[in-house]
């Protein structure tokens, strides 16, 4: 009896026309939306459940979210596919990046589980995949109630404020994602510690970069500190794109300087393990950057000496 | 919230809250004690279990999701001759998991040479080594894990049509 009160509604739409029915009946309730459920299920305080009446809307069962398609610009994900499936059916297309982001969310077995929709819009805490593809321009389309369901593409960059956090309309899901295909001269990834079990201490990194003979002609960096939000930023992606390469020593501490004094401004208190995490993942980025442009000039000038 | 499903063969129909955790529900409602129920989602991976041959992490699954599948614990499993196939490959390899994480790492082994066996794709040791990380227990190393694994998959390979747990 005491079970059968405290049992939260389950809805399993099977359609987006019976999801926005569902929405329609339930809005003035209490109610969440289910997707894959890693993140929620991973909440101390998720069972037993403090609140009562809850209504779940499971999204697994809409056969619109399990779409996906691809032409030659873009590529388009439902959002109940899950990312083991993004990287299989991506492979030869995705950008690398996306592909390595992936590959380093948790192991197989938990990827099969993790939804792309569910791991943009999670609450507790920010996941590496969220800021890739918000470097790599991916778009959403959101489907919302206002007086009636209305659907609209958004940049990702625009579902969070400026710290992070989600700022999309109360109820509202987000039904696909697209992703451009194409390829830049230089991607970079690196994750360290992980934001399920340390969220505090866990840090990730991602920069997709173009060269133009030396320097760096266009950039786009951004750190994700998994508890606090992300840190992305024009002044940071202006610092990276000024670079002329190989980085000199000199430049590299002033550059480093930098980087760590911004994410200090907006995230405060951070902790000693994470700057230092955020210092190692720096020095990665632009230690491999300099190799690759020491072997490639290293080839070229191999090339003309042997014409 | 009424649930059907089959655990370890047997069919059960309980009526629990639709939000509990399956590794609550098999240790609470069926009294199956193999399964840890210590982390509360924070992926310990001591709890996998096989979901309709495919391992998951119980404490990641709500009890509306078991609704119409097949749950394998390590009680059930261990009594297969699938596990002697991962029970020889751990006596041959003089490397043996210790108490608190056998059920799970078990279960997470068949659940690999499982899938190399449906697509017999190549070995991905990178991808076995992740999968490794899952179970938070330091009593077997990595390459110890990876070899295991291998050995599994030859003593499945050599004992062709046997029929599943």
């Amino acid at each position: 009896m005491y079970v059968e009160l405290r049992s939260p509604n389950i809805h399993e739409p099977e359609n987006i026309a019976a999801y926005n029915n569902t929405i329609l009946n339930y809005r003035d309730t209490d109610f969440f939306l289910w997707a894959g459920g890693t993140e929620i299920m991973s909440r101390a305080d998720f069972y037993p459940a403090v609140r009562g009446n809850m209504e779940i809307i499971s999204l697994d069962k809409i056969e619109e979210l399990h779409h996906f398609l691809r032409n030659d610009r873009y590529a388009e994900f439902g959002a109940m596919v899950s990312i083991n499936e993004i990287a299989q059916a991506g492979k030869l297309v995705l950008p690398r990046i996306l592909l390595d982001t992936i590959n380093s969310t948790a192991c197989r077995t938990v990827r099969e589980r993790i939804t792309i929709g569910g791991s943009l819009c999670t609450q507790r805490f920010k996941t590496s995949l969220a800021s890739t593809l918000m470097i790599l321009d991916a778009a959403v389309e959101l489907r919302y109630m206002k007086k009636r369901m209305h659907s609209k593409w958004f940049q990702l960059s625009r579902i969070y404020d400026k710290n992070g956090a989600l700022s999309i309309p109360e109820g509202a899901l987000l039904s696909k994602v697209r992703i451009a295909i194409q390829q830049y001269d230089y991607q970079f990834f690196r994750t360290m510690g992980s934001p399920v079990r340390d969220p505090e201490n866990a840090l990730s990194m991602a920069l997709v970069a173009r060269f133009e003979q030396n320097s760096v002609s266009y950039a786009r960096i951004i750190f994700t500190l998994p508890s606090r939000g992300f840190c992305y930023n024009r002044d940071l992606d202006n610092m990276i794109t000024s670079l002329h390469l190989p980085v000199s020593i000199s430049r590299y501490g002033q550059v480093e300087d930098f980087v760590l004094d911004f994410i200090k401004d907006n995230f405060k208190d951070i902790p000693h393990l994470q700057e230092s995490r955020i210092r190692g993942a720096f020095h990665d980025m632009i230690k491999d950057m300099n190799e690759k442009v020491l072997s490639y000039t290293g080839a070229i000038e191999r090339q003309q000496q042997d014409r | 919230m009424r649930i059907e499903f089959t655990v370890d063969g047997k069919y059960y129909t309980l009526s629990v809250s639709s939000d509990k955790p399956l590794n609550l529900l098999l240790s609470d409602d069926l009294e199956i004690k193999s399964t840890s129920f210590a982390c509360s989602g924070r992926m310990c991976g001591l709890c996998v279990v096989l979901m309709d041959g495919k391992a998951v992490l119980s404490c990641l699954v709500p009890a509306f999701e078991v609704r119409g599948k097949t749950i394998t614990t390590f009680d059930g499993f261990s009594k297969t001759r699938d596990y002697r196939d991962i029970e020889k490959a751990y006596s041959s390899m003089q490397n043996y998991p210790c108490d608190r994480c056998r059920a799970a790492r078990s279960l997470l082994i068949e659940s690999i040479v499982r899938r190399y066996e449906v697509t017999g794709g190549d070995f991905d040791s990178g991808e076995v080594l992740a999968e490794a990380a899952l179970i938070d227990c330091d009593c077997m190393d990595s390459d110890g894990f990876l070899k295991v694994v291998r050995e599994s998959i030859l003593n499945r390979r050599k004992r062709k049509n046997v029929r599943r747990a």
